[in-house]
């Protein structure tokens, strides 16, 4: 009777007890389209991870978390996802934009509903390389100017890679002005921004010093390399002074 | 100080087994039951775990051997006696329906009352009341003594069957007498009666000489007739005396006060000692009346009267009458006692019995009282113990109606008390061994019960019951869930104890959470519980008397 008692205890015990699920049993199949992918802001990667088939209905909502760049659909770095199969495959997407920073992208993801027992999470990494620039493009916001620093022109400068996308972050260029003898023209650069931001472009405000109306000033923009030296990546344009 | 303890120890013991004996005191019964002998039916239905007594009015408690019961069954139809598997002590296997109790009756009553000790449930019994043979019964047995005796073995042949019909109980067809054949009960007469009625049927054995002369029958009648009166049964004398009849009215082979009838009617023989006991008796009475007539006369100094030219003396008249009274007392004095030892013998024998049949049974008569006595509603109050998702026992106490399914009927207003935990004589089912205290030696004698199976003994099953509860309320605790519409429910063994109150534990069904953080339907997992109840007749009772304090 004793035996049977301790039995039935042990039973009971034992069948009250748990197995803590492994990660396989509740996400596999972390995917990532591309694992490089330039830094330009602009450029995709597609995200996709598998659940268990046996998710309730109400809980195949996973979060995408990236350490870099943003989620297309939540314009953030954080994307709730919901799963749905397809042929027969439980499948939660989501589509990272890079940014313009080179480097590591740390992409991971885990179910929405945490479990007190264990981190149910799967990672990636995506090289985010350096988007370079193969030409740049200026345009002013006037192309006549004052002497004598009477008013001032916008100056932008675009940067484009090879694909005519943005480039990375912290591409420096040098602006100059020059006349046409190619002599300095002295002007007043204010509010300069000699390196590419996340929209791939430089620019200023640009002042004249005092020239006889029809005097014509270049305004050249050159991409330095990474040691400061010039390229031959450049682009001008002319103002000419109206009053 | 040490005999002050030892005394109150002891005193306390014997108070507590003397109650307890007392309260097994048949007197203690808890109620009385009718027993209608013409219908075989009880006014009320025979309790079970309770004692009582039954009352059976057309019964006389006098004579009375024994009463026992026996568990009977129904098998196709037919109620049959339970029968037992036994060895005897010459090995052989046995089987028989043994009595289950040998019950008491109330020696102070004229009708029969016999105790019952508390009766198990469902069960169905007989009792058998054992008498000794009554006197039709007896009477029809002296018959087959005396044929026997006269050497008259086809009449006493019959007059056995006539015996053995008579012992019959009218609606069982069934007898107590366990000799059923003539054969066998020659063999009993053999070894018994045989010299009893060869000196009851031996006329040397008696005094039987005397007698009167016509003219002292004529004294008689005329002297008591004038001086006394009419002697209307002086008649009976003379016819006497005409057809020399003194020999057979001394032995008791006639009975005086039937001289005119017929002989084939009146007159019997030696061997039929019962009949001539009968006779004597009346003859005896005859003389003691004419004496006293005669003494009347005398008395009144009368001592001769003439009769017919002869003077006869009425004081020598009275002595032949003494004379012939006192060879009638001798002879009936003598008969009795033989009479006695024979029916000593008849009575000895446990195989010549008379009994009386009655039926009962404390099976419940429909579904709704059957179920009442299985299924108890408890209320109480249970602690679940479970394995947490981080595996640690979490306990989840909650409030629950219970159901306690017992595996035997039961009456919850009985005490345990009430039931023996051992019974004496102890159960015996055949070869029982036992020391004689007289020598110290192993004495086998093969015991036909008791076996006490009808009889509640306590036991675990009056106590332990199914418990099957479901909790009322959800559960705090988010991790868990209620295992069906709102509730748990709980399984386990209960027992019970101080009749309204139980203690239960066994396991507990809850749904629990996934620990798969993608899957959230709780499963269900199985706990352990242990819970405290009460009977919600106990509760009820206190709930009207609450009620009434603070209407």
């Amino acid at each position: 009777m004793r035996k049977i008692i301790i039995i039935a205890i042990y039973l009971i015990l034992f069948s009250s007890c748990k197995k803590v699920p492994s990660i396989d049993e509740v996400l596999t199949d972390l995917k990532i389209s591309q694992s490089e992918v330039l830094a330009d802001g602009q450029s995709t990667v597609s995200i996709s991870v598998v659940l268990s088939d046996k998710s309730s209905t109400d809980r195949r909502s996973v979060i995408f978390t990236t350490s870099s760049g943003i989620f297309t659909s939540s314009g953030s770095n954080k994307y709730t996802s919901k799963a749905e199969f397809e042929n027969g495959i439980l499948l939660a997407k989501a589509t990272l934009r890079s940014s313009t920073e080179p480097g590591t992208i740390k992409v991971s993801v885990k179910p929405e509903f945490d479990s007190p027992l264990n981190e149910y999470i799967l990672t990636a990494s995506i090289i985010a390389k350096p988007s370079v620039p193969v030409s740049i493009k200026l345009e002013p916001s006037s192309f006549g100017i004052a002497s004598n620093f009477l008013n001032e022109v916008q100056i932008t400068g675009i940067l484009k890679n090879s694909d005519g996308k943005f480039v990375s972050k912290g591409n420096n260029v040098l602006f100059e002005n020059l006349l046409l003898s190619g002599i300095s023209a002295n002007g007043h650069f204010r509010n300069l921004q000699p390196t590419t931001s996340d929209s791939s472009k430089v620019g200023g405000y640009y002042s004249a010093n005092l020239y006889p109306i029809g005097t014509k000033i270049k305004i050249k923009c050159t991409v330095l390399d990474s040691n400061g030296q010039r390229t031959i990546i450049s682009d001008s344009l002319l103002l000419t002074i109206n009053q | 100080m040490k005999k002050t303890l030892a005394f109150n120890i002891s005193f306390f013991i014997l108070s507590v087994c003397g109650n307890f004996c007392y309260a097994q005191n048949p007197f203690y019964s808890e109620s009385l039951i009718k027993y209608d002998l013409t219908t075989h039916k009880t006014d009320k239905p025979i309790p079970y775990d309770r004692s009582f007594t039954l009352v059976i009015d057309k019964l006389s408690s006098k004579n009375i051997i024994a009463v026992h019961a026996y568990q009977a069954k129904f098998k196709k139809g037919n109620r049959i006696l339970v029968e037992n598997s036994f060895r005897d002590c010459d090995g052989t296997r046995d089987t028989a329906a043994i009595k289950d109790v040998e019950l008491k009756t109330n020696p102070y009553s004229d009708t029969l009352q016999i105790f019952f000790p508390p009766l198990k449930p469902n069960i169905d019994f007989d009792v058998k009341i054992i008498y000794n043979l009554q006197s039709k019964s007896r009477n029809l047995l002296f018959k087959v003594n005396s044929l026997i005796s006269e050497s008259d073995t086809t009449n006493a042949q019959k007059a056995f069957s006539d015996f053995f019909k008579s012992t019959l109980d009218a609606l069982s067809n069934e007898s107590y007498c366990s000799i059923t054949s003539f054969a066998e009960y020659r063999i009993f007469y053999n070894s018994t009666l045989t010299s009893l009625y060869a000196d009851i049927s031996n006329p040397a054995k008696y005094n039987a000489s005397d007698s009167l002369s016509e003219n002292q029958i004529t004294a008689i009648d005329v002297s008591t007739s004038q001086q006394v009166y009419d002697f209307k049964d002086g008649a009976y004398l003379l016819e006497v005396y005409k057809r020399n009849l003194f020999v057979q009215i001394l032995l008791g082979n006639r009975d005086i006060s039937k001289v005119f009838l017929p002989d084939e009617e009146v007159v019997t023989n030696l061997h039929y000692a019962d009949i001539r006991l009968q006779n004597l008796e009346s003859n005896i009475k005859y003389f003691d009346s004419v004496m006293k007539r005669i003494d009347r006369v005398i008395s009144k100094g009368i001592s001769a009267i003439y009769v017919r030219g002869t003077n006869i003396d009425l004081n020598i008249t009275r002595t032949t009458l003494q004379t012939m009274r006192t060879c009638l007392k001798k002879n009936y004095i003598y008969l009795a006692e033989k009479m006695k030892v024979i029916n000593t013998s008849i009575d000895k024998d446990p195989r010549i019995k008379q009994g009386v049949f009655l039926a009962g049974n404390t099976v419940s008569t429909d579904l709704k009282s059957a179920g009442g006595n299985l299924l108890f509603l408890d209320a109480g109050i249970t602690n679940i113990i479970v394995s947490g998702l981080n595996n640690k026992a979490v306990n989840i106490p909650r409030l629950y109606w219970g159901i306690s399914i017992y595996f035997r009927p039961i009456d919850k207003n009985t005490r345990q008390n009430r039931f023996k935990r051992n019974f004496d004589p102890k159960e015996y089912y055949g070869c029982h061994i036992k020391i004689d205290s007289s020598n110290g030696i192993l004495k086998r004698d093969t015991t036909y019960g008791p076996d006490y199976g009808i009889v509640t003994k306590r036991s675990i099953w009056q106590h332990l019951a199914l418990n099957v509860g479901i909790t009322i309320g959800s559960i705090p605790n988010k991790d868990f869930e209620n295992f069906y519409n709102n509730t748990s429910l709980l399984i386990g063994p209960a027992y019970r104890f101080r009749r309204a109150f139980k203690v239960s534990a066994g396991i507990a069904l809850l749904k629990r959470s996934s620990t798969n953080p993608l899957i959230s339907e709780k499963k269900v997992v199985v706990g352990g519980y242990f819970s405290t109840s009460v009977d919600i007749d106990f509760i009820q009772g206190i709930k009207d008397i609450t009620s009434i304090l603070f209407k």
